[in-house]
């Protein structure tokens, strides 16, 4: 939610703001533009500390004032009230905290748009992009657990990223810097969660999803004529677009990539019974084939900067963001959080017989990184008050939204919706059972509760890898990879991995990520 | 304004605990590139 460079000599005076930014000198913090945000900054009285604070706009809240920016000195009460609102604030809220010579950054639980932290000799860089802090990185300088964790799709969530010498701002953790000290991210107490339990005779869970999520949407006061949400037609889109069209009324956008073949002309018919439902309008679908990954004259094959933990189908997204930006609207709604909030656990899924196949480890890391294959777990943020895995798909769509000027909303990764699922039990969480039931009592078709297909992009993504990604990779490797010069990757048997994946038609895609992590370097340099 | 509590729900009072991490995880793991029933879009 912010951006920010700090020099050496922080202080809580002196601030002004302007342009939409905070500025002292050539020091700056500067809030993410958007209407769904406010923001306010503080100066206690007492001229030894000062805050900024970025928030959510909540619904039926007064709002701060809007000469809140501008620089205020109050008493050191109405500044405690002032950060201890900020802190227990139920939407996404960050705080800036300016003292002689020392800043902190305490993040929330909601973990949408983490600050990246660059910190240097002449002071401190971050932002909710990554790469705005490239001119600060040497992208030959990795972190060889976060290549290992990249590579073998271990997702891990810490204060860790794929470059040594940034580090992220995880959820409730507390960021320190001074000049003197350099920077320290804290780690907040692991938060607990709920365990199923029985239901009581007679109750009505699916009732109470559909006023829960009402709910949690109606916490923001979005403008239906500035919405947007990504509807893929799936279960929890579906039940995003439900609530949206519930509180706010209609019509308000939508938009979605629409998986190649068969599937795809199944999720338009699906889409279309959706759109007419929710009376959603107007409405943008794009055919992943159109912008698949790494597809040629596409914006990563020629010459666009890109982060590497972008998507998967980034460049695809953009085109779809970029299009809503310039259709005037602010917010999109994503389904984010659905997953996580039906998921089995592990002991659930061996139970039910579905346990998750596991992925083989790669076998062409290089002798920087294959010493640590057992470590790949170090480090590990506390639990979470959302899943992991929420926060790394929070992590990885914000910035790419935010690029266009828009502001993410994901109302099934509310704590309250993972608590609701944390709690049922496994039979409603099984395929989804819930989301399910809730689009049934509105009246959806079977078509749309059950698609007879699968609509998956890894078959894209697999056909994508053979006719582009892997003579890209090759072509990498040939004239000399960074991944490979630098000893994170084993030359000759990522090589031997493409040609395995040539003659037999097979798993290409598990060459994707060392494919997508080289390119993205490249571009970065 | 929600007005039942999640309790109501229940026939029994609500366990608290802290998960290990491999439960906290579900297969996309930010990417949305695996190719599994779970991860239909």
């Amino acid at each position: 939610m912010i951006k920010l460079h700090l020099g050496t000599h922080v202080r809580p005076t002196g601030w002004a703001w302007s342009d939409g930014r905070w500025t002292d000198g050539a020091a700056f913090i500067e809030p993410f533009d958007n209407s769904a945000l406010e923001y306010a900054f503080a100066v206690r009285s007492d001229e030894a500390a000062a805050c900024a604070i970025v928030r959510e706009r909540r619904a039926g809240e007064p709002g701060l004032p809007p000469d809140a920016p501008v620089p205020n000195l109050i008493d050191a009460g109405e500044y405690e009230r002032l950060l201890a609102r900020a802190r227990a604030w139920p939407l996404s809220a960050i705080i800036v905290e300016l003292s002689h010579h020392c800043v902190r950054l305490h993040a929330d639980r909601t973990g949408v748009a983490p600050v990246y932290l660059r910190p240097t000799p002449t002071g401190l860089y971050g932002s909710w992009d990554l790469l705005d802090l490239r001119s600060h990185i040497d992208v030959t300088d990795l972190n060889p657990a976060e290549v290992v964790r990249w590579v073998s799709h271990l997702g891990h969530y810490s204060r860790s990223t794929i470059f040594r010498t940034v580090q992220k701002l995880t959820e409730r953790a507390t960021a320190t810097w001074t000049a003197d000290s350099g920077i320290t991210i804290t780690y907040p107490e692991p938060a607990a969660h709920a365990t199923p339990r029985a239901l009581r005779p007679g109750a009505d869970p699916v009732g109470y999803f559909a006023d829960l999520l009402d709910h949690i949407t109606g916490l923001r006061p979005l403008d239906p004529s500035e919405l947007a949400v990504e509807l893929s037609g799936g279960l929890d889109s579906a039940n995003v677009a439900a609530g949206l069209s519930r509180v706010f009324g209609a019509p308000f956008s939508s938009a979605a990539l629409i998986v190649d073949g068969p599937a795809g002309e199944q999720q338009r018919r699906r889409r279309k019974e959706l759109l007419d439902r929710f009376r959603l309008d107007p409405d943008l679908e794009l055919p992943i084939v159109e912008a698949y990954p790494f597809h040629p004259g596409g914006p990563r094959r020629t010459g666009a900067v890109f982060s590497p933990i972008d998507g998967t189908y980034s460049e695809a997204t953009a085109q779809i963001y970029a299009h809503l930006a310039n259709a005037g609207i602010h917010c999109v709604a994503t389904g984010i959080g659905g997953d996580e909030a039906m998921c089995l656990s592990v002991a659930e899924r061996q139970a039910a017989g579905t346990a998750w196949p596991v992925r083989p480890l790669p076998d062409y890391l290089g002798e920087r990184c294959a010493p640590l294959l057992d470590h790949r777990e170090a480090d590990t943020a506390p639990a979470p008050v959302l899943a992991y895995s929420t926060l790394l798909g929070l992590a990885c769509r914000s910035p790419e939204v935010m690029r266009h000027g828009l502001w993410p909303v994901s109302p099934l990764a509310a704590p309250e919706m993972l608590r609701l699922g944390e709690s049922l039990p496994v039979a409603w969480r099984l395929r989804k059972r819930l989301l399910r039931g809730r689009l049934a009592r509105l009246g959806l078709s079977h078509d749309v509760l059950y698609p007879a297909l699968s609509e998956q992009f890894g078959p894209t993504v697999e056909t994508a890898m053979h006719r582009d990604g892997i003579p890209l990779l090759r072509d990498f490797l040939r004239d000399g990879a960074i991944l490979t010069e630098h000893g994170y990757v084993d030359r000759d048997r990522l090589l031997a991995a493409c040609d395995r994946a040539e003659v037999t038609g097979e798993h290409a895609e598990r060459l994707y990520r060392p494919l997508m992590l080289e390119a993205a370097l490249r571009s970065m340099q | 304004m929600i007005t039942t509590s999640l309790d109501a729900l229940f026939a029994e009072p609500e366990l608290l605990r802290v998960p290990q991490n491999a439960e906290l995880y579900t297969k996309k793991n930010g990417s949305s590139d695996t190719n599994n029933e779970d991860d239909d879009i």
